[in-house]
């Protein structure tokens, strides 16, 4: 193989010793911890709202909505987290060792305009 | 460059700094907790291209809704109406398709670290550097355009004084970069993306109950603006004038295809995302599964614009001292009560931080790998340039921030610099594109294209539009055709250079052209990677079906 191709090896090899797989955290616990602590905060503020706070937003008491929708989305990623766990690799190089596949990871949430969800039914998460 | 009024200083209190505070301290988090898994620079530069899709996707989307994104697409929909959702459905998803349908393939499979390295191995050296450095500036200027901009809107928002909000949020983005690399500056920006969710759907469902609903909201700008402010192609035939200044052709042509292209499949902070990514076809899926949620964001970022033209009739006018930039903040003063209010507060700021972070953790890549390894300090051991990463991050960062407080004097010109940076994609894209397809392009032929492009399109926007010797109406209309010279001149330019110059010997283009495979074992898809919803060319199509549709409802 010609030097060109040096640079791929290169890659390879750092992809072997690579760390990111074995030891980063799973972005879903950040995620749905986050939204239920705001969640509750915001809920908080729904409950003790004002007249003027809900005059302000068109009669509607937001933070009781936001606060809820919040709590339920963090709730969901929490739960999807329990679900369908990452899959540790352990000191096991590539290939990857098989994990548990099946369900629609496709859908981040703002694919339904109204709803504040991800696409919190399926997994495609597994870190692998 | 814009400066808000007084007027909008938000009520905020105590809960509202405690959601703020809350988020600050998570975003460190990350960065600590990500510190653990970097250790190769493949760690530090791209999460050692382990990540699942869904992660590296929403990071994709997110990358793109910088603060400045937001604001600046609710201010085009209150000055330009309903043609602002071109620079989505036209304007970005064919190109993000593309991306993942066609070129990912090469990027991903030729196991290059940046755009400008694809360019290195296809092209030579005098492309890549050239890219390379080009991709250096214009990141760290960008950085520097972006706090500044941020602490305008901090400062008439929360009263912190310019300074204070440029060194806070500077700080934080060094932090946690150099911490965790890229995966941490990933986690805060899928983490982000639903911050501005929940920020802004809540501030657009207040206000579409205000205006009374979406028919509401189009009979008030009919009746203030006309039929052709509510039609996506009302007024766009060719001849007509209508304020963006662009006909169907020059939308299409040069904002769907040159710029778009130029921008969404170049733009090294935006594919940095997809090359994280743990196997081809997560690679892929990337810009495919970005495309769902881009597709929506006008719902939650242009109606806004355009509830605040009804709220708000004389914005943009001397009259009121509020410009279009001001339309979110505006929302947010008029509507959002404590609480929630804290939440929109800190979406935007999150997505000030997150749009800084995407050009930082990109530079310090191309810097790095692209000129010091590749020019300066070569064949060190990799924990050498893991360290360099993490200075070059931290430069990067004060750098940035220098630019800000210059910024504060040299407006105008930052203005001028992000319009010349902005003509160096679509050169670009024309010789990717081009290289990928004809094995013959020479290096020479790489070069000059992209010289070329860029100089024919500064020629254009610079002196035939702006010293008007050809009359364009806008400065929208004079990019959109910019863009298309651009395209042209690099691809006329590699056309005429190569049959001239020496080819490329075939055997270094494995993998690189289309035709050719790489050398090596191919990775094995991952299981589960077969079904259906998550084939590629699924994904892809139904995105741009979906998109067609969209226009359906402003085109009848």
């Amino acid at each position: 193989m010609s030097e060109e191709y040096e640079y791929r090896h290169e890659v390879e090899d750092l992809q072997q010793k690579s760390a990111t797989a074995a030891r980063l955290f799973d972005v879903r616990r950040i995620i749905g911890g986050l939204f239920v602590i705001y969640g509750i905060i915001v809920l908080i503020a729904g409950f003790t709202a004002s007249d003027a706070d809900v005059r302000k937003a068109s009669g509607i008491n937001i933070n009781l909505w936001t606060g809820s929708c919040m709590l339920a989305v963090g709730l969901l990623f929490l739960l999807w987290m329990k679900l369908r766990p990452l899959s540790a690799p352990g000191a096991e190089p590539k290939p990857e060792p098989a994990r548990p596949g099946g369900g629609p990871g496709t859908g981040p949430g703002a694919a339904e305009p109204g709803g504040q969800g991800p696409g919190s039914r399926g997994p495609g998460s597994g870190t692998g | 460059m814009h400066y808000l009024a007084e007027g909008l200083r938000l009520p905020t209190n105590a809960l509202d700094y405690t959601i703020l505070i809350l988020y600050f301290v998570v975003v460190l988090g990350v960065g600590f907790a990500a510190r653990a898994s970097v250790k190769t620079s493949l760690d530090f530069f791209l999460s050692g291209r382990s990540l699942p899709a869904w992660v590296t996707g929403l990071a994709f989307v997110a990358a793109n809704l910088g603060a400045l994104e937001i604001l600046g697409m609710a201010a085009n929909g209150a000055q330009y109406g309903v043609y602002t959702v071109h620079w989505y459905w036209v304007g970005a998803i064919p190109a993000m398709v593309f991306l993942g349908l066609v070129m990912m393939p090469f990027y991903y499979g030729s196991k290059v670290r940046s755009v400008p390295e694809f360019l290195l191995h296809r092209y030579g050296p005098s492309s890549h550097l050239l890219s390379s450095i080009i991709f250096s500036v214009a990141s760290v200027l960008i950085a520097g355009v972006n706090l500044y901009a941020m602490a305008i809107v901090v400062e008439a928002l929360l009263g912190w004084p310019q300074w204070v909000a440029i060194v806070v949020a500077g700080l934080f983005v060094l932090a946690y970069i150099t911490l965790g690399g890229l995966s941490s500056a990933i986690y805060n920006e899928v983490l982000q993306f639903f911050v501005i969710l929940a920020a802004l759907i809540p501030l657009t469902v207040v206000g579409l109950r205000r205006i009374g609903g979406f028919g509401g909201l189009k009979d008030a700008l009919t009746d203030a603006h006309g039929p052709n402010f509510v039609s996506a192609w009302g007024g766009t035939g060719i001849g007509s004038a209508n304020p963006l200044g662009a006909n169907w052709l020059t939308i299409v042509l040069g904002l769907g295809f040159c710029l778009s292209f130029g921008y969404w499949t170049t733009n090294f902070a935006e594919v940095q995302r997809a090359l994280s990514a743990k196997n081809l076809s997560a690679a892929q899926r990337t810009p495919l599964i970005a495309a769902f949620p881009k597709m929506f964001i006008p719902l939650i970022v242009v109606v806004p614009g355009l509830i605040a033209l009804v709220l708000q009739p004389d914005i943009g006018s001397e009259k009121s001292g509020l410009q279009y930039n001001d339309a979110i903040p505006l929302l947010m003063s008029e509507l959002l009560p404590n609480g929630v209010l804290g939440l929109a507060v800190t979406g935007l700021l999150a997505a000030f931080m997150a749009g800084m972070a995407a050009n930082v953790s990109s530079f310090n890549t191309v810097f790095t790998n692209d000129i010091w390894r590749a020019y300066i300090r070569k064949g060190r051991p990799d924990g050498y340039y893991l360290l360099t990463g993490r200075v070059v991050t931290a430069i990067g960062v004060l750098a940035g921030m220098g630019t800000a407080f210059i910024a504060s004097s040299f407006s105008n010109i930052m203005n001028y610099l992000q319009t010349l940076f902005s003509f160096f994609n679509v050169p670009l894209f024309c010789v990717f594109i081009i290289g990928m397809f004809w094995k013959r392009a020479s290096a020479p032929a790489g070069f000059w294209g992209l010289l070329c492009g860029t100089v024919a399109a500064m020629i254009n926007y610079f002196w035939l539009y702006k010293a008007d010797v050809i009359s364009i109406p806008s400065d929208q209309g004079a990019n959109f055709v910019s863009a298309i010279v651009a395209f042209v001149a690099g691809g006329v330019v590699m056309v005429a250079v190569t049959p001239f110059t020496k080819p490329k010997p075939v055997e270094s283009l494995a993998g690189l052209v289309y035709g050719t495979t790489a050398p090596g074992v191919a990775e094995p898809p991952a299981p589960g990677d077969e079904a259906w919803y998550r084939r590629p060319a699924v994904l892809g199509w139904s995105a741009l079906i979906l998109a067609a549709l969209c226009y359906i409802p402003f085109s009848l």
